[in-house]
């Protein structure tokens, strides 16, 4: 599904954030991304929504590489991909159930299944309840369920996460990882960046370690270990 | 673009206009002032054309035939005279008319022709029209090879003053609404940008959820256009009125003047104000979403 080839990501302000990273991600995986702040873990991200370009190498995404992507065909990859962040990035001057159907709008989708579906994702999220409220009303882990909903509205094969449990208490973070497991049931291919060592702990899934813009471990079953 | 998404852009435009009204506001003045500008120097080149090429027209060239001319050749001068090209008219005025015209501007008191010893001192000559103010020259200078032509005279310098100042006028008209139209594009830019800038996040989410580059332009596009259309029609509006108001003061003064009247011109000009202010408004929309959709 996802395939990084010797990636190597310079900035323009000359900072490496990748070196010469070889991974590859299956379809339907459960992914941890660790590593301190500054080992690269959200460029990784950001290089697989094509939201930077590898210096050297190549990402490709569904068999695709992303830098050869023509500027037509960028949204169509994104449309592949849910991106959620640490700082939700909501809406503010919109409700919940308009800032999930907004991720609808956006792609033009006939609004009598707008209606159908939002609110059967906001039932997924636990926010059924919540629908017409504003996201400054909410909890910091209801906001970041708001943002999930909206990253898979659209059901996209991939859903990516950048910190997503960096501004919650640990039991909210930990409803927010058992959210993301269940939408990895349904098939979706799921990558999160993080440094809460607690959850990868716990779970005990992939874990792709990187330090330095390098990676340093990649194990099946991983946790999170402070590298020697 | 899917026609039930149209709906969405409006709403998102109009959304905008409401939520920046201020900036709306300023921004469709400044271009109502621009093209309201551009219009006057229109209307001023449109007048100084007229006016120029109206009294270059009524410009007349002077063929004074020689003294001595004898009666019978005079009317051959005149034939020479109209197959010169360019050519529109040639009058004769018999020295007895022009002497006539002399003696009106001293008075009636005076006997002109008993004071000069019973001799008419002046010549005959031909007054001729050119079909066009720049054939003047030429002309004039054909008509001074003409056997028994003595001098011509036709206000060369008038001529060619007045052509200057037309030309003039049409620069510096041009240069100004050159200018203006930068200055008007630049301050629509400045305001949609600040749109723009409000919804840095909106656009941000549009683009990770896969929005298309012209989804998240349209409604931009159509709020630049919507600034400009209210823009040019503020303009006409303001310039129907003014300029009315002006060419009914300027005709009670300077009757004479033959002046491009209101309803003519000004129609015309609306065309060209209300295209003007769609290009304006949708170019600097364009020009400031332009960078944010560089990701």
């Amino acid at each position: 599904m996802i395939q990084f080839y010797n990636v190597t990501k310079i900035y323009p302000t000359g900072v490496y954030a990748l070196r010469d990273c070889t991974a590859g991600i299956e379809k339907g995986e459960f992914v941890f991304l660790v590593g301190p702040s500054g080992a690269g873990k959200s460029t990784f991200l950001r290089l697989i929504f094509r939201e930077e370009l590898a210096t050297r190498g190549q990402v490709l995404v569904g068999g695709r590489s992303v830098s050869r992507l023509r500027p037509r065909e960028v949204p169509l990859l994104r449309r592949q991909i849910g991106v959620v962040f640490q700082d939700f990035r909501l809406l503010e001057d919109r409700t919940v159930y308009e800032n999930v159907a907004f991720a609808m709008q956006v792609l033009e989708r006939p609004s009598k299944e707008i209606r159908q579906r939002v609110p059967r994702v906001l039932q997924m999220v636990g926010l059924a309840a919540r629908a017409n409220i504003y996201p400054q009303h909410l909890s910091g882990g209801e906001q970041q369920r708001v943002a999930i909903a909206r990253a898979i509205i659209n059901t996209p094969p991939i859903l990516v996460a950048d910190e997503p449990t960096g501004n919650l208490d640990p039991d909210t973070a930990w409803d927010i990882l058992q959210l993301l497991l269940e939408i990895n049931k349904g098939g979706t291919t799921v990558i999160i960046a993080t440094h809460n060592r607690e959850i990868v702990d716990r779970l005990q899934r992939r874990v792709i370690a990187l330090g330095q813009g390098r990676i340093l471990r990649d194990e099946a079953k991983g946790v999170y270990r402070r590298e020697a | 673009m899917k026609l039930r998404t149209v709906g969405y852009y409006f709403r998102e435009t109009f959304r905008s206009v409401r939520h920046h009204s201020w900036m709306t506001v300023a921004a469709i003045i400044t271009v109502a002032i621009s093209l309201f500008i551009l219009g006057i120097f229109s209307l001023a080149v449109v007048n100084a054309n007229q006016v120029a090429t109206g009294l270059v027209s009524e410009l007349e060239i002077a063929a004074f035939l020689r003294v001595d001319t004898p009666p019978e050749v005079v009317a051959q001068v005149g034939d020479a005279i109209r197959r010169v090209p360019g050519v529109q008219e040639a009058i004769l005025v018999p020295k007895e008319e022009g002497l006539q015209q002399l003696a009106a501007q001293f008075g009636e008191q005076h006997d002109l022709l008993q004071a000069l010893g019973g001799v008419n001192p002046l010549p005959d000559y031909y007054r001729v029209k050119a079909v066009a103010p720049d054939r003047v020259e030429s002309i004039a200078r054909s008509i001074e090879r003409i056997n028994y032509v003595e001098s011509v005279n036709y206000g060369r310098d008038v001529v060619g003053r007045l052509l200057e100042v037309a030309a003039w006028v049409q620069w510096l008209g041009m240069a100004a609404v050159v200018m203006l139209a930068v200055a008007a594009v630049a301050l629509v830019a400045n305001t949609i940008r600040l749109a723009v800038m409000t919804r840095a996040r909106e656009i941000a989410i549009m683009k990770y959820v896969g929005a298309t580059n012209w989804f998240i332009r349209w409604p931009f596009f159509l709020q630049g256009l919507f600034l400009g259309l209210v823009g040019a029609g503020v303009a006409v509006v303001c310039l129907y009125w003014g300029y009315n108001w002006v060419i009914a003061r300027m005709q009670l003064a300077l009757p004479f003047l033959p002046l491009v009247t209101g309803q003519e011109i000004v129609l015309q000009l609306v065309g060209l104000l209300v295209l003007l202010g769609m290009v304006v408004g949708s170019l600097g929309s364009l020009i400031s979403v332009r960078r944010f959709l560089q990701v």
